[in-house]
């Protein structure tokens, strides 16, 4: 497999060990991890560093009776028989998922589906690119943070491949472009409204709310 | 100072053999002794992580101690430090509490828990977690004030970088450059003098 060479951001990587990305950021990263080998030791050091962190923090006091409260609880659930885990409100979005998702047209060469809509303005979406297609040239008002799933594209910082994330905040501007031979399938992960340069994808970008 | 005043009571190590005791054996002084150390930190941690009062932090410490007895039997010292663990249950706990009282609008809501991604474990593996752990703690304890603040900003605090950034009026860019180099150092500890510089 082709080796992975853009990967999230230190700071992403703490924040996503510390659990303060938003679902769409994290389901980025958490995809990427499953390919990266890298990251994923990063991410193994992030989480001792977070436990280091907890240690060390200082001690509030609790309550009366805290621990006889916990031991009480324990029979309780021992009392119950064995508690299963929570059981999660979705099943987590994997790259087989994604594959299935409908996508619309969104512009010539572009199809898109939005996979989930925060209330904090993030966004996770799906992006598929006929090769030779470029998005206009744009902005950000945070992070945006985009995994390769199929195909490849490119961008002034180089080369992006299945695998790849790329990872860019509000003061790039850029303009990327699926290549090769295949379509491009990305999942991008915004923060707000995109910021386009040109008034006629600004109109356009209003209309679709990109 | 990282531990200024709280003196962790027990070696790492023993905090390991808590919960292996716990797994095997159902061993509640073991629990007891974690729970000491853990439980009023976990409280402090869900204060500062989930912006709740102390009654609710205080629960979701006791919620945070039950997953660490009922989850005994998955901890796996070769993978992790005890601490790094029970971080991880109560990351996990806080993620799910935020995202509850958020009720994002979403086709699929997705918990965003941590899947198990399974590395190669090697014998001497457990006794690198615990001494990796031990150096780390030092470590921290020697971080320059203003990296070890950040550290917890970016670890404890109930916002982004962005906000973190604003707060002490700091660029975005010097916030996110400062965490970089302690994270460096840190890793450096972890990984020996001569990997701390292959940086993602």
């Amino acid at each position: 497999m082709y080796e992975i060479c853009h990967h999230p951001s230190d700071p992403t990587l703490v924040a996503h060990a510390a659990g303060r990305l938003s679902p769409a950021a994290a389901t980025v990263v958490r995809l990427h991890l499953e390919l990266c080998a890298t990251c994923r030791a990063a991410m193994r050091e992030a989480e001792a560093i977070g436990g280091a962190l907890l240690a060390c923090l200082p001690a509030e006091p609790l309550g009366p009776e805290a621990l006889a409260r916990a031991m009480r609880r324990i029979d309780a659930a021992d009392a119950a028989g064995r508690m299963g885990p929570p059981v999660p409100a979705a099943p987590p979005l994997t790259r087989e998922v994604l594959a299935a998702q409908r996508l619309r047209w969104l512009a010539p060469g572009v199809r898109h589906c939005v996979v989930l809509d925060g209330t904090g303005g993030e966004v996770l979406r799906l992006l598929r690119v006929r090769p030779g297609t470029a998005l206009p040239q744009h902005g950000h008002h945070g992070t945006e943070l985009t995994l390769v799933l199929e195909g490849a594209f490119r961008d002034v910082a180089g080369h992006y491949r299945a695998g790849d994330v790329l990872e860019v905040d509000e003061e790039t501007r850029h303009m990327p472009a699926a290549e090769g031979p295949t379509d491009c399938f990305c999942l991008l992960a915004t923060q707000g409204r995109l910021r386009f340069d040109a008034l006629l994808p600004r109109i356009f970008g209003l209309l679709v709310r990109l | 100072m990282a531990c200024s005043g709280a003196q962790p009571a027990a070696a790492p190590e023993d905090w390991s053999g808590c919960i292996l005791a716990i797994a095997r054996a159902g061993d509640r002084a073991a629990f007891a002794t974690l729970f000491a150390h853990f439980a009023p930190r976990l409280k402090a941690y869900f204060r500062r992580a989930s912006a709740l009062g102390d009654a609710a932090s205080e629960e979701l410490a006791q919620d945070a101690m039950l997953a660490v007895w009922r989850k005994a039997a998955q901890f796996d010292p070769a993978r992790a430090a005890a601490e790094t663990w029970i971080f991880a249950i109560a990351r996990n706990l806080c993620i799910d509490r935020l995202r509850q009282m958020r009720a994002a609008t979403a086709l699929h809501a997705t918990l965003e828990q941590w899947p198990e991604v399974p590395e190669a474990p090697c014998s001497s593996a457990a006794f690198e977690r615990a001494a990796e752990q031990e150096s780390l703690r030092r470590a921290l304890q020697e971080l320059p004030e203003e990296q070890l603040r950040l550290l917890r900003l970016a670890y404890f605090a109930e916002k982004s970088h962005a906000a973190i950034a604003a707060e002490l009026g700091m660029p975005l860019g010097t916030v996110k450059g400062r965490l970089r180099m302690a994270l460096q150092r840190l890793r450096g500890v972890m990984r020996g003098p001569d990997k701390a510089t292959h940086d993602v």
